[in-house]
């Protein structure tokens, strides 16, 4: 659609916006039969974008989860308390593409047994003895992606943001992407049988936006924009949370680990990873498949010798 | 949940509460926020189980046992003695049998079955499935040929037209080579498919697709002993002993090297008498025991025979079962 009222500073002026074609057909046919094996070749990279999330200025409000839930148009689940957290919805699922964890550390003494600061001074004297840890979690969009290079469909695509995407008309729900991510993001959905995960919000950064849940962070603990430029703002934000008394902080994803690819989206914690249920050094199944594939054979050649050997 | 699926039976749950396994039992007790003790998160897998159940047990049984088969039949055929050339028709005629039964159980197990056709539009290596559902496929295809071949050669034999026998008799060879390869590929899939995650237990099991190689071997051979025994007797049964009996040891050492691999999480998912309770079946009853019924011959051979075909099952409920959460 071509329109020269469009105006490209206004991100809001969607109707007169100038789109790319999606999937140009050659000669503007499409033999059936060519159809059914066609794969438009894969679109150019635009910039690798990451998100990059700050647990220390993060207040646990949700309000991301909300956002998520309200633009994918996700159904809400069933809300439980777990008994030992605040966390009510578990984990990340097909319906929680975004899932805010919630880790409290109290001294053993419950508050309510120890006698009460007596001045606001004094309260305010006083060394805060609990600690709240917050972690917005998501999937990582990893650099090297093992529920991608696990799909037997195809359905799974890196898309030119550098994101993963799942084409949920293509998956046909066979949990090898489950099985394969070692962060646990993606699940099949009880309901649609396909697999389901954050997008990235792949449409909205099409149309010059940034993720629901970056939005809508009130505190900013969720920031999105060009790898680098995150990469720099982590740094740097470590870098002060360390001179200022926080040698406990730490960046998770933001460089490669011992067998793992870097993270397109990566965390600054205020503990060990482990903590906030993020493994400490992920590993990428494909490492070890040449040596499982070489085993296999190896039994199978001695195995067929001995018994040919039999006869 | 509903009372009408608490009493509902899940061979599953069944055979894992025999083996000890036990989710509520394993869930830590205590106040979580205290600090320096573990996070909520750090007591649970960080990973999703993938929904692995009865199905996926048997389509691993199902799909070992048909290219254990096929290996073995290809083998007995053209190192064996005569009577396994005669065999030959009998036993692709199984395999094929069985993989279609391991296809419908693959297809079944999809989230969405009507979609399988997707995965025949790539082939993905870095994707242990997409590599194994080609070789299925490929497998599956030029067994079926080769099957319709061996029989047609066998009707038109029965029927006195000789020189059209022993012509569709050789083209149903190459098939048959073809089909041999993609057997090798299928066998060789199955276990990577499990090892290649990041699924608790499995993810460290490096010996798993040679304990699952010679497993399907193993499983090959018990069908085909049986084949043989009950088609050409006791006779081409005795030849069969001796490939049973090295069967036997390389399953016994790859699943003590598998033991060694998965021990941790052995013992954290399933009890101690659960544990031992496996190491009984595959060693004793799947191992010892066939061995020493396997020695006088006749009967012993076919009791052998399913004494290892029934330890193949406890196996793999126990291996696949190591993913489970707790």
């Amino acid at each position: 659609m071509k329109c020269n009222s469009h105006d490209p500073k206004n991100i809001f002026d969607l109707q007169n916006r100038e789109y790319p074609e999606d999937n140009p057909e050659p000669n503007g046919k499409m033999d059936p039969l060519y159809a059914l094996f066609e794969r438009y070749p894969a679109r150019e990279a635009v910039q690798e974008m990451a998100f990059f999330t700050d647990t220390s200025i993060c207040i646990g409000c949700k309000s991301c989860e909300v956002a998520c839930k309200q633009w994918n148009q996700l159904p809400v689940q069933e809300i439980r308390w777990s008994g030992n957290s605040y966390d009510n919805t578990y984990n990340l699922s097909a319906l929680n593409w975004r899932h805010v964890k919630f880790v409290e550390r109290f001294p053993a003494q419950n508050e309510i047994d120890k006698p009460g600061p007596r001045t606001v001074l004094e309260i305010l004297a006083e060394r805060p003895e609990g600690r709240w840890l917050f972690l917005s979690d998501q999937c990582k969009h990893c650099r090297q992606a093992p529920c991608h290079e696990a799909c037997p469909t195809g359905a799974i695509m890196r898309n030119e943001y550098g994101g993963i995407y799942y084409q949920t008309d293509i998956c046909m729900g066979c949990n090898m992407c489950v099985a394969a991510c070692p962060f646990g993001v993606p699940e099949v959905s009880p309901k649609s049988g396909h697999s389901m995960k954050c997008m990235h919000c792949y449409d909205r950064l099409r149309d010059g936006l940034t993720p629901a849940c970056q939005l809508a962070c009130p505190t900013g603990a969720i920031d999105f924009g060009p790898r680098e430029e995150m990469l720099a703002k982590a740094r740097a934000r470590l870098a002060w949370l360390l001179d200022n008394g926080h040698p406990e902080a730490r960046l998770y994803g933001a460089t490669e680990f011992e067998a793992y690819s870097g993270l397109n989206s990566f965390y600054l914690l205020m503990d060990s990873p482990d903590v906030y249920g993020l493994p400490n050094e992920p590993v990428r199944p494909l490492v070890h498949m040449a040596g499982d594939y070489l085993r296999g054979i190896a039994v199978l050649v001695l195995c067929g010798c001995a018994i040919a050997a039999c006869f | 949940m509903r009372s009408s699926d608490a009493k509902k039976f899940d061979p599953q749950n069944a055979l894992h509460k025999a083996m000890g396994y036990s989710p509520d039992k394993k869930a830590p007790a205590g106040p979580f926020w205290v600090e320096g003790e573990k996070s909520p998160y750090q007591v649970h897998d960080i990973t999703h189980f993938p929904d692995w159940r009865n199905i996926i047990v048997w389509d691993a049984y199902f799909n070992n046992m048909t290219a254990g088969l096929m290996i073995i039949s290809v083998i007995c055929w053209a190192f064996g003695p005569v009577v396994f050339s005669r065999l030959m028709p009998f036993a692709l005629t199984l395999a094929l049998i069985l993989v279609c039964v391991d296809f419908v159980l693959l297809i079944c197990d999809l989230g969405d079955s009507w979609r399988f056709s997707h995965s025949m539009r790539v082939l993905h290596f870095t994707s242990p499935l997409s590599v194994g559902v080609w070789g299925l496929a490929c497998y599956a295809t030029c067994l079926g040929i080769a099957v319709v071949l061996y029989w047609l050669g066998i009707a038109s034999n029965s029927a006195g037209m000789h020189g059209l026998s022993r012509l569709l008799v050789l083209v149903a060879r190459p098939f048959t080579v073809l089909s041999f390869i993609g057997a090798v590929v299928v066998i060789c899939y199955k276990g990577v498919v499990f090892s290649c995650t990041s699924q608790p237990g499995v993810k460290k099991a490096r010996w798993l697709s040679p304990f699952m190689v010679a497993d399907a071997l193993l499983l090959g051979l018990a069908s085909y002993t049986i084949l043989a025994v009950f088609i050409f007797g006791m006779r081409a049964g005795m030849w069969l002993i001796l490939p049973l009996y090295i069967l036997l040891v390389a399953r016994c050492v790859s699943f003590g090297l598998i033991w060694l691999d998965v021990r941790a999480r052995a013992r954290k998912i399933y009890s101690k008498a659960g544990n031992t309770i496996t190491m009984l079946v595959v060693l004793a009853f799947g191992g010892a025991v066939p061995a020493i019924c396997a020695l006088p011959g006749a009967w012993g051979l076919l009791l052998a025979a399913l004494l290892v075909l029934l330890c193949g099952i406890w196996e793999r409920y126990w291996l696949i079962g190591l993913a489970r959460h707790c």
